[in-house]
């Protein structure tokens, strides 16, 4: 492996890297993917966002160029991701003392961005969202909607990888390799295997996020990257039907988003010194779920299931994290500092994501030679090719209705990758995670074609353990399954069991209490009680 | 228009699910279907936890195959009340109007219950045919009316004519029923998710037997009993037609106890070996457990077997929660086993007090050939009360 | 209704209680919401197999009692044992010679030593007794070869995991002489079902036919490997499937029995019968009541009232009066202990019928580590008692003079982190019911 030659190594897979990844494969370069950790799971923004596809809405006034891209880009993935986005719509609401002037100060901006938006009647509103608060003074409708974002970036990988691309995940650079001053490829650890390998390629790609400032230092060069961290707070239901932002200035906690089986809630802007050191704090969950409450009140009588956080990379220092840009920008160190075979994306969000790798490998195949036009815009990502009947398939495979639903929710007509190994080996049927209806099947299709190799990985591509069980049912049977389908050494797989669990553990810490409570001490009586894990890992 | 604070309600209960799977080990359509076409109440939860509304959008076959019998709640650490999820649940569809099974048929049914006035689809002055057949008379004014049932008027005649017979004789005159003007109590409609079409038909029933003047009523069926003492006030927001609302295990133990029945020594006219079965509506949903078994034990010449899992613990027959009329093979098959256990027992019959359960141990004895007599605690007591033949 | 002694709350603890009583010739009475964690239970009687903080098994259980009195004196067996660890031991023997026969009979395991048994998970778990059924489960002295026979479907016990994860445990405390393998039986008629349970596949071999199908491919496997003994799931749930093991080894040649697993399980719904089953047989009546709500007197509990429901309406609202009332609810997962929030969701705990003063861990609330041996503050959280079993506030005071308190609902313990959930639960049951007896 050490000696294979590619065009192009990406560092970084977060919706950055794997949209340029797509983009650079099928433009017809043979491109590499290293990221860390896994696929969209690196610990940096695209794992740990609301997985909102944005109207633009939300910047129509503080950053019309964000709102711009968001307003575009939302009509893209919603044909090529078709089966990952919940068009759900969105409101903006405006309950005091939101300012009222904000509201005009927000059609004007929605009106010169082209983001499409009508305002509501408040009786309107609440037909469709009778848990609103009920004192919403006004209401605005934008095109918002719901994408996932982990499997927005295995798809990107999926379908990078039909058109060549080399996709290695638990890959961590650890220092670029230069031939002079020009960057030549990069030294990895592959943490699967315990070995260090060397790539080399024409061209280097810093798609880091929160983290490209470290990957430059590698190169004595210095990104002015802000890690700025959002504190979120997952509910463990869906309490409304629409995205529902504040109609104020972007502030904390303005923003409750359906995401799957959850609502959302969100967000904080922090800055830190370490992006790994990105934690929840009661203080900010507090907040969190005031805010949350403020708009839908029956947020009170709801289980909290965790809250997470992760660093934002925003490009610019000094200035409060709110204020500056969310846009992105490509750093070619060719040009500014010289240094040839390296480029660095910086900042970003999830969902203009395809549109700055189109922009990065606009620069990046004009420097390399190849001449070939973007289709990034065009081509449906696996799974969003056809439609398929979630009744047809329940009867054809006897399954469970709503089982159905969920996995074509996560999978689109990439369902049919798995479901019909069923009909030779029934026992793929058996469901894993009770809690989001996992079947074995998928749990084997995502070790298999996916890159998935632990259980955290599996949380990622199935939502196992995302459940208000948060793992007690299927953690374990998940992390049998794959020492008996890959054959993962069991001191591995015990490891990684444990570290999944410490995983939902430290999100669930501070937000332990009600039911969730109960489930906790049942999650332990098993574990510990029963399992003596406790005893064992302790060992 | 969805009932938002039973909406609430059901949203809180539900969840305090914690997944430890208790329910799946006695929810008795889960036991029968093995988990294959049904995930049990603790898949009803795993949805219902998430989002309401949109589950039952999709799983509108997973939400008749409850009977309602409770027995997930009565074992739920949490005390999760699935059953009362899928009423909701029910009643979501019964708005949506969906075109597929059975959602689709649960519909027609309820338009038939309130045009007729039963869910049987019969007309109403058939109604009274089984009191024809015995030259009893209907009407008039009374203290105490007999309400007899849909089930039991239209599908089990021997019933009704017990249950009048035994209550006739002990009370005579300060007694009657409707006959063929009886109408629905609305609880079928009720446990399909049809809330409207059983206030409707509740109200109608209500007026017909305020024009008794009657004071007590009693009748053999749990799920009218718990209609009229309870439902209507809870849910519909009626009060219940008569002051007194008694099951008939009730009001019997009450009249031997004043001393206005006495039984005579049966063996020989009834099998030896009887078991009792405890109805869901009558254990679980009233706590009525004691009366049944009083009054069968004082009947000399019969013994009285219990199941092991007896009261509370009952094992549901699978002929409640309108799972008879939506899924009657469904409901036979979860009968069978209670039959097959009895036999397994030396019973040579068994009694229950419900009309529901009844006509599901009936039907299921025939259509998978236990030889096993089928009979109401009002057969039972009919005989102990009557002349020797 | 009156009785002499109302007992909340039917499991282990509650149970116990009211047969100690009842065997005594006091009229008791139970009332409960429902299932609590004894129904949970994989099959194991914990006495006490580990000391928080320190290392190593206690062995036998009652020896850890020395080390608990000095680390721990609020522990329920040193309260029991009125703050010696001697007469702590001595409590704890008395509780379980007292134990009604039907719990005798179904587990086998004595106070003289703890074992090792080997759970779903295939790690070993340290116990003092096991229910029958599991006793092949145990790992003893003499050399075994042990078969991990899953059921295709059933993904709560995967044999290819658990054989791979019990030879690391195996071999990380020394226990070479036991040898492990995987296999695996499909059950006729439950192929391909979604959701799989160990009671599913109890009520299939309930028919001649499918049992018949699985003992011979059981055999077929045993004439292949030759174990010692053959591990399936906890598959046993009633008498006569019980009794059938029987059956199993003759046709195998070797013993036959269940490995330790997470619920629901045949050994939960095993040792909930027999506690139905005494009730039943010493006359105590138990009823299902939600929402108790007592009535205080004169700084006595005079009655609860409590009632029945119909589908979230009221029914009935039954009244229980006793002379003493046992308070056996269980922690957090069966509701005898909640845990509410504010709106800035600061929590407040409560003991879910009395409202009785709590034992609050002022540390923090839960770990960063869920596997941290010394276990959980917040498991700590319960009732304080005196050495009667009767509920004291923070400076000692008994709350109400005829109310007790027993099992998991007691404070100061982690029995998670310990092992000492069944035993802290007999003991302290039979303490109260020892104390209201006058001896």
């Amino acid at each position: 492996m050490s000696n294979e030659r590619f065009d192009v190594i990406v560092i970084g897979g977060g919706a950055t890297g794997t949209a340029t990844v797509r983009d650079l494969a099928m433009r017809g370069a043979k491109v590499l993917l290293v990221e860390r950790e896994d696929i969209g799971g690196g610990g940096g923004a695209t794992g740990r966002c609301h997985g909102m596809l944005h109207s633009g809405g939300r910047y129509a006034v503080k950053d019309p160029e964000s709102a711009k891209e968001c307003a575009h880009e939302n009509k893209v993935l919603r044909k090529i991701a078709r089966h990952i986005v919940e068009p759900l719509g969105g409101f903006f609401v405006s309950i005091p003392p939101d300012p009222p002037e904000f509201a005009d100060a927000f059609v004007d901006g929605c009106k010169k961005t082209g983001v499409e938006f009508h305002e509501m009647s408040v009786e309107e509103a609440f037909k469709e969202e009778p848990n609103l608060n009920p004192n919403v003074q006004r209401v605005f409708w934008v095109n918002d909607g719901a994408i996932d974002p982990w499997k927005l970036c295995v798809l990107y990988s999926l379908d990078a990888a039909r058109y060549g691309a080399v996709i290695k995940n638990y890959t961590e650079v650890i220092d670029l390799l230069f031939d002079g001053k020009t960057v030549e490829g990069v030294k990895v650890y592959d943490k699967i295997h315990g070995r260090i390998e060397e790539y080399k390629a024409d061209m280097v790609v810093n798609a880091a996020g929160a983290w490209v400032g470290e990957i430059a230092s590698m190169a004595g060069l210095h990104i002015p990257i802000t890690p700025n961290k959002g504190t979120m707070v997952v509910i463990q239901k869906r309490v409304l039907n629409h995205v529902i932002n504040r109609l104020r200035r972007p502030s904390d906690g303005d923003i409750i988003m359906p995401h799957h089986t959850t609502s959302i809630i969100g967000t904080t802007s922090i800055n830190v010194d370490d992006p790994d050191k990105s934690y929840p704090t009661k203080p900010e969950i507090v907040k969190m779920y005031k805010a949350a409450v403020e708009i839908a009140p029956i947020i009170r009588h709801t289980r909290i299931l965790r809250a997470f956080a992760a660093p934002r990379p925003l490009i610019g220092g000094g200035a409060s994290g709110r204020e500056i840009s969310r846009t992105f920008r490509v750093f070619d160190h060719e040009a500014t500092e010289g240094v040839e075979g390296f480029i660095t994306i910086g900042g970003g969000k999830m969902c203009t994501s395809r549109l700055m790798a189109e922009k990065l490998t606009d620069v990046v195949t004009k420097k390399l030679g190849i001449k070939a036009n973007c289709r990034t815009h065009i081509e449906p990502l696996p799974g969003a090719e056809e439609e398929v009947s979630i009744e047809e398939l329940a009867r054809k495979y006897g399954l469970y209705n709503a089982l159905v639903s969920r996995t074509v929710h996560r999978w689109g007509s990439l369902v049919n990758e798995f479901l019909p190994a069923t009909q030779k080996t029934p026992e793929l049927k058996s469901i894993v995670c009770t809690c989001e209806m996992v079947t074995a099947a998928e749990i084997k299709y995502a070790l298999e074609k996916t890159w998935a190799i632990g259980v955290k990985d599996l949380r990622r591509r199935c939502r196992l353990s995302a459940g208000t069980c948060q793992g007690q049912t299927c953690s374990y049977r998940a992390a049998a399954l794959i020492h008996e389908f890959t054959k993962r050494p069991v001191e591995k797989v015990l490891e990684d069991f444990a570290e999944a669990l410490r995983g939902r553990w430290l999100g669930n810490r501070e937000v332990l209490f009600e039911h969730q409570l109960r489930q906790a001490s049942l999650l332990l009586s098993i574990y510990n009680a029963l399992g003596n894990f406790d005893r064992l890992f302790g060992m | 228009m969805v009932d938002l604070s039973f909406y609430r309600k059901v949203q809180e209960s539900i969840d305090g699910c914690i997944k430890c799977g208790l329910c799946l080990t006695i929810c008795p359509t889960f036991e029968v279907l093995k988990g294959g076409q049904f995930g049990g109440p603790r898949y009803l939860s795993a949805e219902l936890q998430r989002h309401l509304m949109e589950f039952g959008k999709i799983a509108y076959d997973a939400s008749y195959l409850c009977t309602i019998c409770r027995h997930c709640e009565f074992v739920c650490p949490g005390n999760v009340a699935t059953p009362a999820a899928t009423l909701f649940l029910r009643q979501v569809l019964s708005e949506l109007k969906l075109s597929a099974k059975p959602a689709s048929d649960v519909n027609e049914g309820l338009k038939g219950m309130l045009e007729h006035g039963n869910p049987y689809f019969i007309s109403s002055e058939m109604k009274g045919e089984w009191l024809e057949e015995i030259d009893g008379v209907a009407g008039g004014k009374a203290e105490i009316i007999g309400w007899v049932g849909c089930t039991s008027s239209i599908r089990l005649p021997e019933l009704a004519q017990a249950f009048y017979q035994s209550l006739k004789k002990a009370c005579g005159n300060d007694f009657t029923v409707l006959g063929s003007e009886e109408w629905c109590c609305g609880k079928p409609a009720f446990l399909l998710g049809g809330k409207d079409t059983a206030v409707k038909l509740a109200s109608e029933s209500i007026n017909r037997i305020k024009k008794t003047g009657a004071k007590t009523l009693v009748t053999p069926c749990p799920a009218c009993l718990s209609a009229f003492k309870y439902e209507y006030k809870e849910w519909y927001g009626l009060e219940p037609p008569t002051p007194k609302v008694l099951h008939y295990s009730e009001f019997v133990k009450e009249l031997l106890d004043k001393g206005a029945i006495s039984f005579r020594n049966v063996a020989g006219e009834l099998p030896e070996k009887i078991i009792y079965h405890d109805p869901c509506e009558l254990g679980r949903g009233l706590g009525i457990y004691d009366e049944p078994r009083e009054v069968l034990e004082a009947i000399p010449g019969i013994l009285v077997l219990e199941y092991d899992d007896k009261r509370e613990n009952s094992k549901c027959c699978g002929g409640g929660g309108g799972m008879f009329g939506v899924y009657s093979d469904l409901s036979m098959a979860i009968a069978a086993r209670k039959l097959k256990e009895a036999l397994k027992m030396g019973a040579k019959a068994l009694v229950s007090s419900c009309p529901a359960c009844m006509l599901n141990f009936k039907y299921a004895a025939i259509n998978y050939e236990i030889p096993i007599e089928v009979l109401d605690l009002s057969q039972v007591v009919e005989k102990a009360v009557s002349q020797k033949s | 209704m009156e009785t002499d002694v109302l007992v909340i709350g039917k499991g282990i603890a509650g149970v116990v209680a009211a047969a100690n009583l009842a065997k005594s010739g006091k009229k008791v009475s139970i009332i409960a919401r429902g299932y609590g964690a004894t129904a949970l239970s994989s099959g194991c009687l914990d006495v006490l197999s580990y000391i928080p903080q320190v290392q190593g098994i206690a062995q036998p259980p009652l020896s850890g009692f020395k080390m608990l009195a000095i680390t721990n004196n609020n522990h329920p067996y040193i309260i029991a044992g009125e703050g010696d660890a001697g007469k702590a031991e001595e409590i704890v023997s008395e509780a379980f010679a007292n134990l009604p026969e039907e719990i005798k009979e179904l587990y086998v395991g004595s106070l003289e030593s703890n074992f090792y048994v080997i759970t779903g998970f295939g790690t070993l778990k340290p116990t003092t007794f096991v229910q029958k059924p599991l006793e092949p489960a145990i790992i003893g002295d003499e050399p075994k070869k042990i078969l991990l026979t899953g059921i295709n479907g059933l993904l709560d016990f995967n044999p290819v995991m658990a054989t791979s994860v019990a030879a690391l445990d195996l071999k990380k405390r020394s226990l070479g002489h036991i040898k492990v393998k995987a296999a695996k039986v499909s059950v006729k008629g439950v192929e391909g079902i979604p959701t799989l349970t160990t009671s599913t596949i109890a009520s299939v071999l309930g028919e001649k036919e499918a049992f018949n199908d699985f003992k011979s491919e059981l055999s077929k496997i045993a004439k292949s490997e030759e174990p010692d003994v053959i591990l399936l799931p906890s598959i046993f749930t009633t008498p006569e499937l019980v009794k059938s093991i029987e059956e199993l080894e003759n046709a195998c040649g070797c013993k036959i029995g269940e490995v330790a697993m997470a619920p629901p399980n045949a050994a939960g719904l095993r040792i909930q019968r027999v506690l139905n089953n005494i009730c039943e047989k010493m006359g105590i009546k138990t009823y299902q009541i939600m929402n108790v709500t007592p009535v205080i007197k004169d700084g006595r509990v005079e009655k609860v009232i409590g009632e029945q429901t119909v589908l979230f309406g009221k029914t009935k609202e039954l009244e229980f009066k006793a002379d003493n009332f046992i308070l056996a609810t269980g922690d957090f997962i069966s509701e005898g202990l909640v845990c509410e929030v504010d709106e800035e969701l600061n929590r407040t705990f409560k003991e879910s019928v009395f409202n009785l003063p709590l034992y609050i861990p002022s540390e923090y609330f839960a770990t960063l580590d869920p596997f941290n041996p010394s276990g959980q503050p917040f498991s700590k959280i319960g009732v304080m008692v005196n050495s009667n079993m009767k509920p004291v506030d923070h400076n000692g005071k008994v709350v109400y003079d005829n109310l007790y308190a027993a099992g998991s609902i007691l404070g100061y313990y982690d029995y998670r982190a310990e092992k000492s959930g069944m035993g802290v639960a007999i003991t302290t049951a039979y303490k109260a019911a020892k104390s209201i007896l006058g001896r």
